[in-house]
């Protein structure tokens, strides 16, 4: 009969589907599970050695992400709504980071831009203290300056808005490679880097201070608005140290990158206050540099005096001594 | 009587689902568990074939489909199952026919942002409801459960599991 013979055939059929299918690659769990990790941190340092918040300020800063990019895909579209405390006890002011959540970059993709889409952004401590704005589905007292966020270098258009993307910078590219664990530290400094402002309409709140104008108190609510921000990727396990002496502060950057790219705060170098610079990537060639400037001079007018000869770094866990 | 209608029309209608059946069929696919929480459900669609059996109220088919779902960010699966599969008419006096079902063969799995693919096992167990349109056509709904197997592989976590819902239409040749 031809059924079947037909019947016979797909029968026979059936087991080769199943044959041709026996190593491979785990691509459901590939999907489920993230090689990249996103760390967003508000200090200056790259590590743990970020000094204490300066006393005297608001207690409080509300933070609303709505998602982060890279280049324009959307690798983070996950919303971060966050209360964080002026202090040491999380992770986006102690150096640790705060997890953002995330999945994974493009393979073999080349990036070069972070952008980081902030809806809020407030401190609270006004003038008057019943000043309040909405957040997380309820008020909160504080003033929200996002939307003064609006002008960019030397320009008094008001239609540029600086933080919705807020454009981060990646010193030296991601090259993600699929491969392990990628974490991607986006870096904006907003510790000890506040100050007061006054709108016209007479409430003082705090905000973060401009890194590249000199904001005066005129005109009543002009806060510049541009932050200094910095993104880095390493692949977790191929990473090393280097240590430099001297300065108060030690600073590493591609060598690829021009320092003048980073001086006047434009954006903040791989830094610290420990003499021991961690997670520099193996096998990116890197300049070095130290500082003897204090963090409010280098956010606006640092340089850097080198510290020697490029490193680069080629096992992980090498440490080099400049 | 319950499980057999011996009416005339009955019998007809009975004798022309009992024909080598061809069909479409389309409806959404949904993605569970893990996977729910990385795409979105979205429109999937096949087509296949079926031929009886020498026991009456078995029939023997292969399936092809396919189903894209991407998410709000990066991330994507596209999936081509192509099986064999085992279907049972439940022998119950009604208007409409019972169906169940149970499958394997492989998936072509394409996942994004990694851009992989490969062939993966799959297994399969089905229900579909239908009933006739006249002696050519049948209509229909089927439910199928699927479940892409990569246990089995070193370093794997998770098998991947989609829920299909979807309109049939049979040709009964």
């Amino acid at each position: 009969m031809k059924n079947t013979k037909l019947l016979l055939l797909i029968l026979i059929l059936l087991p080769l589907l199943f044959t041709s299918s026996c190593d491979g690659e785990p691509l459901i769990t590939e999907l489920v599970e993230n090689r990249v990790k996103v760390l967003l941190k508000g200090t200056l340092e790259s590590d743990e050695s970020a000094p204490v918040w300066a006393g005297g300020g608001p207690g409080v800063l509300y933070l609303d992400i709505s998602e982060i990019r890279a280049d324009g895909d959307r690798f983070a579209n996950y919303r971060l709504v966050e209360k964080i405390p002026v202090n040491e006890t999380n992770g986006f002011f102690n150096g640790k980071g705060l997890n953002y959540k995330s999945d994974d970059l493009y393979i073999d993709s080349t990036y070069k831009n972070i952008e980081v889409y902030i809806r809020k952004m407030g401190f609270n401590g006004t003038s008057p203290s019943s000043t309040t704005f909405y957040f997380d589905d309820e008020d909160v007292y504080g003033y929200d300056f996002n939307p003064m966020q609006l002008r960019v270098e030397g320009s008094t258009d008001t239609d540029d808005n600086l933080v919705f993307p807020l454009y981060v910078p990646v010193a030296g590219g991601i090259k993600y490679d699929g491969e392990g664990e990628w974490i991607l530290e986006v870096r904006i400094v907003i510790k000890n880097n506040i100050r007061q402002y006054t709108t016209s309409g007479g409430i003082t709140f705090w905000a973060i201070a401009d890194n590249i104008n000199t904001v005066t108190s005129s005109p009543a609510g002009y806060i510049g608005g541009n932050l200094a921000s910095i993104a880095y990727a390493y692949k977790k396990g191929y990473t090393g140290t280097i240590t430099i002496g001297g300065g108060s502060y030690q600073v590493a950057i591609p060598a690829e990158d021009d320092i003048s790219e980073y001086v006047n705060g434009k954006i903040p170098p791989y830094i610290s206050q420990t003499g021991v610079l961690e997670n520099i990537p193996v096998g990116v060639p890197m300049k070095v540099y130290t500082t003897g400037s204090d963090q409010a001079t280098i956010i606006k007018s640092g340089t850097y005096s080198s510290a020697g000869a490029d490193v680069l770094l080629t096992v992980p866990g090498e440490n080099a001594n400049r | 009587m319950l499980w057999e209608n011996v009416s005339a029309s009955g019998l007809r209608r009975r004798d022309d689902f009992m024909k080598p059946q061809a069909g479409i069929w389309f409806g959404p696919g949904m993605p569970l568990f893990e996977l729910y929480d990385k795409v979105e459900p979205a429109l999937g669609g096949g087509a296949f074939f079926r031929l009886n059996t020498p026991l009456t109220y078995f029939k023997t088919g292969v399936e092809v489909g396919y189903q894209k779902h991407n998410s709000q960010g990066v991330n994507g699966i596209s999936l081509v199952p192509i099986y064999g599969n085992v279907l049972f008419l439940l022998p119950i006096k009604f208007p409409m026919n019972f169906q169940f079902k149970l499958g394997a063969g492989g998936v072509k799995v394409y996942i994004k942002p990694e851009e992989k693919q490969q062939f993966d096992p799959l297994f399969m167990a089905g229900l579909e409801v239908s009933f006739m349109a006249g002696r050519m056509v049948n209509f229909g709904l089927r439910f199928d459960y699927m479940v892409i197997y990569e246990k089995h592989l070193s370093g794997a976590k998770y098998n991947g599991y989609f829920f299909n819902t979807g309109l049939t239409l049979y040709f009964n040749l």
